[in-house]
């Protein structure tokens, strides 16, 4: 609700100027829509987002007005050209405003896309009704070591992990004011923990733990390939602290990875491939499978269960709501970020069918993808604006499997999205503002 | 009017002895420093540098560190900052009724210019700077003092300070040894070969080994690879080149190789990891680099994106803005969206295989496929070195291949290796056989064998080379 509070903005103003400087005082209609940057013609977004900022395409000025009707914002746009005496009006086009609600935060990583090193590391968090941005804590406070994998228990913004690797590293938790390091190398099955999934009861903690590498390939437009030798998942009960290898996730002969539970908690769906040998010459060969593991009283039962895949695709980061998966589906292999070819797809756990969400990929690769905690919108990472940087994406999903055009994540001016050197990694959704945690974390590491 | 001379003739000296030390000593290593800053005016740029210690100064370094890539202008900022710093302090001084306030404005300017020269970039200049056109303000307050002609002795001893810094800097090893670095660094960077190998020589590698890898690209170059490698002090087959080393020296020299080689991508990957080394994980070189390479790989949309955000630099929006007018609208030529790079070859991190992998990915480079042939040698696999030898064409064998095939046995009519070289083998051969190791040792001298020889003796050579094609 306080979202709501924050910024009634767009929905409440019925009229509001853009305007680039040296605007035509006369313009011609077109009945065309404005060929805009990034695309926001028919998305929907939800009620009191910050203002969505856009270019014209062609690089020519614009200036645009907004006019609300019911659940939708009219946006009629004038361009035209330096020097023009004569602007053109185009066709208003359709932004909807959804009424179900979105959480008020994100959070994310901001790192550069480099390979295998990285300079700044920030977990950050981004206010959805502003554009303000702030740090929750970055790499200065494990001496420029990496901060990776961040998790909140059920999006709440007090209970929070991630791992700080380096020199005297470890998993963070964080619970309030209480902050510890925990080494899971050091722990139970002596496992390094990597993509992690906190349990809805809020005891367990789900971590894959990967031997990942990666090479380069010769002059591709996809320039590496990340990959893994090995992987299991381990369990960490976070009441006793102890952490054991699941022996039916952690086979010999196969890799899992990418631990996700169901809404109760009673399902852990996950990713599994044949191990290969000399796997960056056979990379072509991983393919991952959708899994799920039943899971009661701190156990899991039974023998893991293949939902969907074959040696045609491979599945990653599979997230559960309303009765669906929604994975990412690339050709081959489990880093799909550097996949041109990675799209979202969901598994329909009743028909036990699986599909694309057309509507929410590209040509690019659309990778990480997290659901709000009502279910109603889903952020994702693509790479659609250059290929390379990956940029965040939220769309509303109506149900049955099925979303609306998804939207950029607005900035206060589209060029931002350009001049950002750095990626957005692991968009989760949270429920509230999460504290500066810089100099509590960088105690721990004195 | 000599209070009026005296006024400007302290400031003057400084200038001109900071200015003449820095050009003749430390050119180089400014336009290094120039490469290596970054000014950008973003919201991000701005955010990051205010999260760092000492912001203020850092901007201001960074302002002027980005024009100091173009030569001259780097000593000359550096002269001025130091003169700054004494007028500064020597008003300060005055103000607050120091005697000797020459002399002491001159040590402190003197001090802070060493140790600015001293260190990996200025930045102590424009704390120093920031910090005293603070506190100048406020010495304003002070009543103003008659001004006391400085004596002879004071300006001998202000003249004496000033030669003692430019003594310390212009002899200190430090300074030379970075300089060399960065005259080399350039001059590679601008495939001036030349110059490469006029500072980087068989004799100057005794004392800075760690520079032989640039001479040896450069030797790729000028075809001379196969001719005088060996008349370098290489020791071991790392000296060849810096594989593996995640320094600044190695991912600076490793993304030029493999640009020079081709490998566009394992080149990007390099910068990427040069630029780690400094603040904001980013350079102005860096941003340069990857247009080039993004250029020479065919994706246009990342040239314009680095172009973009180049012209966010006071330096360098000029050209960059040059640069986005060229590449507009123009679509990228590497292979389309979709495209699957299962099949792909790839690069890792052993020289050997990925050189090996280049060549099996049709990039016909000459520069990577004598390199291979040098790993070849310096592994002593001498049967796989005949066998690549045979797939090239030479005019004329360069002179260490000559005495790799020889060693391999191979017959020296056939292909066609010089008499000399088979006369000086039948030498050693013979001296060999006479059990006479100073005489081996003298003729082998600068020769594959002297290397070959040494490497059998460590136990060097047992294991051979294994490729899974």
């Amino acid at each position: 609700m306080k979202l709501r509070h924050y910024i009634t903005g767009v929905a409440l103003i019925a009229i509001v100027f853009h305007s680039c400087s040296g605007a035509p005082s006369e313009s011609i209609p077109s009945d065309s829509y404005p060929d805009i940057i990034p695309d926001y013609i028919g998305v929907t977004i939800p009620e009191g987002i910050a203002p969505l900022t856009f270019e014209m395409a062609d690089g020519t000025n614009c200036r645009f007005e907004t006019e609300r009707e019911g659940d939708t914002l009219w946006y009629s746009v004038t361009s035209w050209r330096k020097g023009d005496k004569k602007g053109t009006i185009h066709k208003p086009f359709p932004v909807y405003i959804s009424a179900d609600l979105i959480d008020p935060y994100i959070a994310y990583r901001l790192i550069e896309p480099g390979y295998e090193s990285w300079h700044n590391i920030v977990i950050a968090q981004r206010e959805l009704a502003s554009y303000k941005e702030s740090r929750i804590v970055s790499n200065r406070a494990n001496d420029m070591g990496c901060v990776n994998c961040h998790t909140f228990d059920s999006g709440d913004p007090q209970k929070m992990l991630f791992h700080a690797r380096g020199k005297g590293g470890g998993t963070v938790f964080i619970d309030g004011d209480q902050i510890r390091l925990v080494k899971l190398a050091e722990v139970g099955s002596q496992r390094q923990g990597t993509y992690p999934a906190w349990h809805p009861s809020g005891r367990y903690v789900a971590f894959s733990s990967n031997n990942t590498r990666q090479c380069f390939t010769i002059n591709e437009y996809q320039p590496i390939e990340v990959y893994d030798t090995a992987s299991d998942i381990i369990l960490m009960d976070l009441q006793t602290d102890s952490v054991i290898l699941v022996p039916q996730l952690s086979l010999e002969t196969r890799m899992e990875t990418f631990p996700s539970w169901s809404e109760d908690g009673s399902t852990l769906y996950f990713c599994s491939a044949a191990s290969v040998e000399n796997v960056a010459n056979n990379r072509g060969q991983v393919h991952y499978r959708l899994m799920s593991a039943k899971f009661e009283n701190g156990q899991f039962i039974g023998e893991p269960e293949e939902l969907f895949g074959d040696d045609s695709c491979s599945v990653s980061f599979p997230r559960y709501n309303d009765g669906y998966v929604l994975f990412t589906h690339t050709a081959f292999g489990t880093f799909p970020i550097w996949h041109d070819e990675a799209d979202l797809w969901m598994y329909d756990t009743r028909s036990k069918e699986a599909f694309p969400a057309e509507i929410l990929n590209s040509d690019k690769a659309e990778s990480y993808h997290s659901w709000s905690s009502n279910g109603k919108w889903v952020i994702f990472g693509s790479r659609r604006l250059d290929g390379r940087y990956t940029r965040l994406y939220i769309a509303h999903y109506k149900g049955n499997g099925e979303f609306d055009k998804p939207f950029l994540l607005p900035q206060k001016n589209f060029k931002h999205n350009t001049l950002r050197l750095k990626s957005y990694n692991i968009p989760e959704f949270i429920k509230g503002e999460v504290k500066d945690y810089e100099k509590a974390v960088s105690k721990l590491f004195k | 009017m000599m209070k009026n001379r005296e006024k400007y003739i302290l400031p003057a000296l400084l200038f001109l002895v900071v200015f003449a030390i820095e050009a003749l000593f430390q050119r180089y290593t400014a336009i290094i420093q120039g490469h290596n800053s970054l000014f950008l005016l973003t919201g991000d740029y701005f955010r990051e540098t205010f999260a760092a210690p000492w912001p203020l100064s850092h901007i201001l370094e960074s302002f002027f560190l980005q024009f100091y890539e173009i030569p001259m202008v780097g000593p000359m900022i550096n002269a001025l900052a130091t003169t700054l710093i004494f007028l500064l302090f020597n008003f300060i001084l005055q103000r607050i009724r120091i005697p000797f306030h020459n002399l002491i404005a001159v040590a402190g300017a003197c001090v802070c210019w060493i140790f600015a020269a001293m260190a990996t970039t200025p930045l102590l200049l424009y704390k120093v700077l920031l910090i005293s056109s603070g506190v100048a303000p406020a010495a304003l307050l002070l009543k103003k003092r008659e001004i006391v002609r400085a004596g002879v002795w004071e300006i001998a001893v202000v003249g004496l300070f000033i030669i003692t810094a430019a003594l310390f800097i212009s002899l200190s090893k430090e300074t030379r040894s970075v300089e060399t670095t960065a005259k080399v660094r350039y001059a590679t960077w601008r495939g001036d070969w030349n110059t490469v190998l006029e500072n980087v020589t068989p004799q100057s590698s005794i004392d800075r080994p760690e520079l032989m890898p640039y001479a040896f690209l450069a030797m790729g170059f000028t075809g001379e690879l196969g001719q005088r490698l060996f008349s370098y002090p290489i020791q071991k087959i790392e000296d060849f080149d810096m594989e593996g080393i995640q320094s600044i020296e190695g991912n600076y020299f490793n993304s030029l190789l493999n640009y020079y080689m081709g490998n566009y991508n394992e080149a990007l990957h390099h910068i990427f990891q040069y630029s780690c080394h400094f603040p904001h994980g980013m350079t102005n070189f860096s941003l340069s680099q990857m247009i080039r390479y993004n250029n020479a790989l065919g994706n246009y949309t990342m040239v314009r994106k680095y172009a973009q955000i180049l012209s966010h630099s006071p330096r360098y929006s000029p050209s960059a803005r040059k640069l986005l007018k060229r590449f507009e609208g123009v679509q990228d030529s590497i292979p389309p969206a979709g495209h699957l790079s299962s099949g792909a070859r790839t690069t890792t991190n052993n020289p050997q295989y990925d050189l090996l992998q280049l060549s099996l990915a049709g990039i016909n480079s000459p520069i990577a496929q004598e390199r291979f042939l040098c790993y070849l040698m310096l592994q002593g696999d001498l049967q796989y070195f005949v066998e690549a030898f045979s797939i090239f064409h030479w005019e004329r064998i360069p002179r260490h291949y000559e005495e790799a095939l020889l060693l391999a046995g191979v017959n020296p009519n056939k292909f066609g290796i010089s008499i000399t070289s088979q006369r000086l083998f039948n030498e050693i051969s013979s001296a060999m056989a006479q059990m006479d190791m100073p005489a081996v040792d003298r003729m082998a001298k600068g020769t594959y064998w002297e290397y070959h020889f040494r490497k059998q003796k460590e136990g060097a050579f047992e294991s051979g080379l294994e490729f899974d094609l």
